[in-house]
């Protein structure tokens, strides 16, 4: 049985299952986001900053920001597992994927929270 | 786009920076219809795999259905957010 390491989850399965329920909440975040911008007319930065400001909105904010970290890893590890034979080129390329989904989680959590 | 959001939560001149370039500039236009249209490609071939979870048109047919679906929706969003984005 082929032992992986630098998948999401302890088995296949919990992979496909969070990359389910990620998937969920990004498709309600999205359409919740498609639903603010049609129904503000004439946004302004007082209600652009405003929509930020709830605590509720922060919440949503960063469990999408972190259901969109796990999907991105679980998709892309796929991706890559199919694609990427040379073990050298894949172990970098799932290196810079979960980097680059560590910074931006810390990159939101400063943007929802910080100055 | 997360460098977008940054700035135009940072202050009322990022907003209108942002508000500005996005309606001005050409290529942040172009940049911004292409990962709506992405997204919305994902989004709508995502659902047609959930739906296939529910064990819901995995048959021949019903996979040959689910592409066509999946390829006109996602036609109709891409140019939705084409009229939005210009």
């Amino acid at each position: 049985m082929v032992t992986n390491i630098t998948n999401f989850g302890r088995s296949g399965l919990s992979d496909w299952l969070m990359q389910r329920a990620s998937a969920v909440v990004l498709a309600l975040y999205t359409l919740y986001m498609v639903g603010f911008f049609l129904t503000t007319s004439h946004l302004d930065y007082a209600t652009w900053s405003g929509l930020f400001q709830g605590t509720g909105m922060r919440i949503f904010s960063l469990l999408a920001l972190i259901s969109l970290a796990a999907h991105a890893w679980i998709g892309l590890w796929t991706v890559s597992t199919d694609y990427i034979k040379p073990t050298g080129i894949r172990l970098g390329f799932q290196v810079v994927v979960i980097l680059a989904m560590f910074a931006y989680l810390v990159w939101g959590v400063q943007v929802l929270w910080g100055a | 786009m997360f460098w977008a959001l940054d700035v135009s939560l940072s202050s009322q001149e990022g907003f209108e920076a942002v508000k500005g370039t996005l309606q001005e500039s050409f290529f942040a236009k172009l940049v911004l219809w292409g990962m709506l249209s992405a997204l919305a490609y994902h989004l709508v071939a995502g659902v047609k795999h959930l739906i296939m979870d529910l064990d819901i048109g995995v048959t021949l047919e019903g996979g040959m259905r689910g592409a066509q679906l999946t390829l006109a929706i996602s036609a109709i969003l891409v140019v939705l957010a084409g009229v939005w984005v210009w």
